[in-house]
């Protein structure tokens, strides 16, 4: 049984942030060095905290398979 | 010699000998300072008249038996930490006329003890990374490394034994490797940062330069450090991160290994240790609550004053805003995952430091202030390190390592630092420096 990807949720995640950026600073959209640099290794380093972080609902009591996709009982 | 060359260790024994005044030693700094920081630019304000008069009460109060352990010992105050009647600019020109009207925490506590902050040195701005107009001794081409800039420089050359400069990420160790003297961050918390401006609070530490670790001994027990084992018992076990070493551009990693055979050809247990998680994992983690701490920090005299930022924190602050909450927290729960496992890992290998270099490659040019990719681990730990000068590299660069302790066991490394400094020798002096 696979769980689900967390590489791709991530990448997901990081180009919500990078959009983010896009729209609230137009140098960083023109790809001006300063705020590019800076927003850059910000996602970098939010990236490596999301790959680091333990999921806090992981736990083996869970068949991962049975989560309700539509959310149906939370 | 000059009298800063001495060590403030001595000074103290001379000055409770009677064979130099406490004045005396206010005027050689002072002289010190005024041939060579118009080069230099260490210093932002120094108060002469304050430190005249504070030398007079100091030099009545030892003639008369007055027990003050660091009666002499000027020093010079990292400028984003208050000093009474003093401006704290923290290199921020609306700042600039921003007297403080007490001591910080630790500053008072020096005072108490007999020493003389004379003025305030250079910092990068706000103690985060646009670098100050400080030159470095060793090549005024190359970044004498920040945030303590001025504190590092004016220890490297003789202006003053010792110096107070903070720590967030790595802004003690990284000068003191790049100007060749030694540099002190205590564990969190054992020195007090009331009085010291935020860079971000969960990372900031007040640490001590000097020129010798019996310096900053003498020192670290008055501001807040337990005392010092006076000697290891025998030849210290410490865990050398070969990993970390590795990371290092190549002659810096060749001159820590060379370090590290030093100390075993001197009897020293070395060993290999492991950190327990990526190098990566500590960047990111401690990135994320950085810049989350100083946005906290800055945010609404950044919306007011955005322009007399620095054109790098500005950058920074600016992708700060950006970072979500639940990322922050979720690097706190790392941070806490990567504490228990450090301090497994050098409990496990029975050893009482870790070795590592202090800065992956050589000083940059001066518009940063160096990586601090090898010293922000032990910051977001909040164990003690400590830089250690170990000669002059053959680029003609002061070389050195990072020793890092145990937690709360600040004592236990300053004991090893001694031990190794006595097999390293003195402190190199830079060209621009003090003739030892």
């Amino acid at each position: 049984m696979e769980g689900p990807d967390d590489t791709s949720t991530a990448r997901s995640i990081i180009d919500q942030y990078r959009a983010e950026a896009c729209r609230r600073y137009p140098n960083f959209a023109s790809g001006e060095s300063g705020i590019t640099r800076a927003v850059e290794a910000m996602l970098a380093s939010l990236a490596r905290v999301i790959a680091a972080a333990e999921d806090p609902f992981a736990t083996s009591h869970v068949d991962v398979d049975r989560e309700s996709a539509s959310g149906d009982g939370v | 010699m000059s009298q800063a060359c001495i060590g403030a260790a001595d000074v103290v024994a001379r000055v409770h000998a009677g064979r130099l005044t406490v004045r005396e030693c206010v005027e050689r700094a002072l002289q010190q300072i005024e041939q060579s920081d118009p080069d230099l630019a260490a210093w932002i304000v120094v108060d002469a008249d304050g430190a005249r008069r504070t030398a007079s009460t100091l030099d009545d109060a030892v003639s008369r038996g007055q027990a003050l352990p660091l009666a002499g010992v000027v020093v010079a105050v990292k400028d984003v930490i208050d000093v009474a009647g003093l401006p704290t600019s923290g290199g921020f020109r609306p700042f600039a006329d921003r007297v403080a009207t007490r001591d910080a925490e630790v500053v008072a506590r020096l005072r108490q003890a007999g020493a003389i902050p004379l003025g305030k040195v250079s910092t990068a701005q706000f103690a985060v990374s646009d670098p100050p107009e400080t030159l470095s001794p060793w090549d005024a081409s190359l970044t004498p490394g920040g945030s303590s800039t001025g504190s590092a420089v004016a220890v490297a050359v003789g202006h003053v034994p010792v110096a107070l400069g903070t720590q967030t990420g790595g802004s003690v160790l990284r000068p003191a490797n790049y100007c060749g003297v030694v540099g002190y961050k205590p564990g969190f918390d054992v020195v007090p940062t009331d009085g010291v401006m935020p860079t971000a609070w969960s990372l900031d530490h007040v640490g001590l330069l000097a020129r010798t670790v019996e310096d900053i001994r003498l020192l670290a027990r008055h501001v807040g450090v337990a005392p010092s084992r006076i000697d290891l018992e025998g030849a210290p076990r410490i865990g050398i991160i070969t990993r970390l070493v590795g990371v290092a551009e190549p002659p810096i990693a060749g001159l820590v290994a060379a370090s590290a055979e030093a100390l075993a050809r001197a009897g020293a247990d070395v060993v290999e240790l492991d950190l327990g998680a990526e190098l990566e994992t500590f960047d990111g983690v401690y990135r994320v609550i950085m810049q989350v701490e100083a946005y906290a920090a800055h945010a609404q005299l950044f919306s007011r004053h955005r322009r007399h930022y620095g054109p790098q924190l500005r950058d920074y602050l600016d992708a700060a805003a950006l970072i979500p909450g639940w990322v922050y927290t979720q690097a706190q729960r790392v941070r806490a995952s990567l504490r228990r496992v450090f301090d497994e890992r050098m409990r496990a290998a029975g050893v009482s430091a870790a070795m590592l270099p202090a800065v992956p490659a050589p000083p940059p040019s001066r518009e940063t202030t160096g990586s601090s990719l090898l010293l922000a681990p032990f910051s977001l730990l909040g164990v003690p390190a400590i830089a250690l000068p170990h000669g002059v590299a053959e680029d003609g660069l002061p070389h050195g390592i990072q020793l890092v302790g145990r937690r709360s066991d600040d004592s236990g490394l300053l004991a090893v630092a001694s031990w190794c400094a006595e097999e390293f020798g003195p402190a190199p002096c830079p060209p621009a420096g003090p003739t030892a």
